[in-house]
């Protein structure tokens, strides 16, 4: 699958909002469900939001880089910077997590939206030591062969 | 900016009108504007989202610390018609039983 764009923008949170209206903008062209572009908008903006937060620790001239690629069945988003590489259980630590009023915490609500949010999330780091953060949605369902 | 906040006053409790988009970067501003307003409030702490075009989980963050602060200082801490945006991330974040949620007439 080739990339659809890559982009890099700085690590800055008033860069979300930009960031945000271009992959709405490619998603409509794509035709998801309006539905369907409100979550992975949502979930891209808390992975970009977790880059910030977590990996550059609120630093605000790092980078990152964000690709797309559209398959015939899958959305892949690709997520890349070069700041800290989080824990290797990090996406599993809430999965399993009831949330009670008792125990809300104003934080880690961003990784719950993201699984939410995508069908597939994945984590590696690659050759170049970039942390990279995969997101997929199925995009449509698989046909049975005709016969 | 993309965010605008109106803090109202009405007989001692607070009113927050906020408008715009609700993300890492104007999520502060909605922070200090609610926790000003539930310290002065009385009883009653009103957040009217209404015209929130955008909320990630920096907003609901937000908005568990101002209820975590009004219920410990024994305040009511209320959300007055949310929209569609708000629903769904508080949707997303399981968090839609845990706020008090009314709608305007």
């Amino acid at each position: 699958m080739r990339d659809d764009f890559t982009i890099t923008f700085r690590s800055h949170p008033k860069l979300l909002k930009p960031v945000r209206a271009l992959v709405r903008n490619y998603l409509e062209a794509a035709h998801f469900s309006q539905e369907k572009i409100d979550d992975m908008v949502l979930g891209l903006d808390e992975a970009c939001t977790n880059c910030i937060r977590h990996a550059y620790h609120g630093m605000r001239s790092e980078f990152i880089q964000l690709s797309a690629r559209l398959g015939t069945v899958w959305l892949e988003f690709e997520l890349q910077d070069c700041g800290t590489c989080p824990p290797k259980d990090f996406l599993n630590r809430e999965k399993s997590k009831n949330i009670e009023p008792a125990s809300i915490k104003p934080h880690g609500l961003g990784l719950i939206i993201l699984r939410r949010a995508f069908d597939e999330v994945s984590f590696h780091v690659n050759e170049d030591g970039k942390n990279c953060l995969i997101l997929r949605t199925r995009r449509k369902k698989r046909l049975g062969k005709v016969k | 900016m993309s965010i605008e906040i109106q803090t109202i006053e009405q007989n001692g409790n607070y009113k927050i009108q906020v408008s715009g988009q609700v993300d890492l970067y104007t999520s502060p501003n909605l922070r200090k504007s609610l926790l000003e307003a539930i310290d002065k409030s009385k009883e009653t702490i009103t957040v009217q989202l209404s015209h929130v075009e955008y909320m990630d989980s920096s907003g609901v963050a937000t908005l568990v610390e101002g209820l975590r602060s009004a219920t410990k200082q024994k305040k009511i801490f209320q959300i007055l018609s949310p929209s569609h945006a708000v629903r769904k991330v508080l949707n997303l974040s399981r968090l839609e039983t845990v706020f008090q949620i009314t709608e305007s007439n």
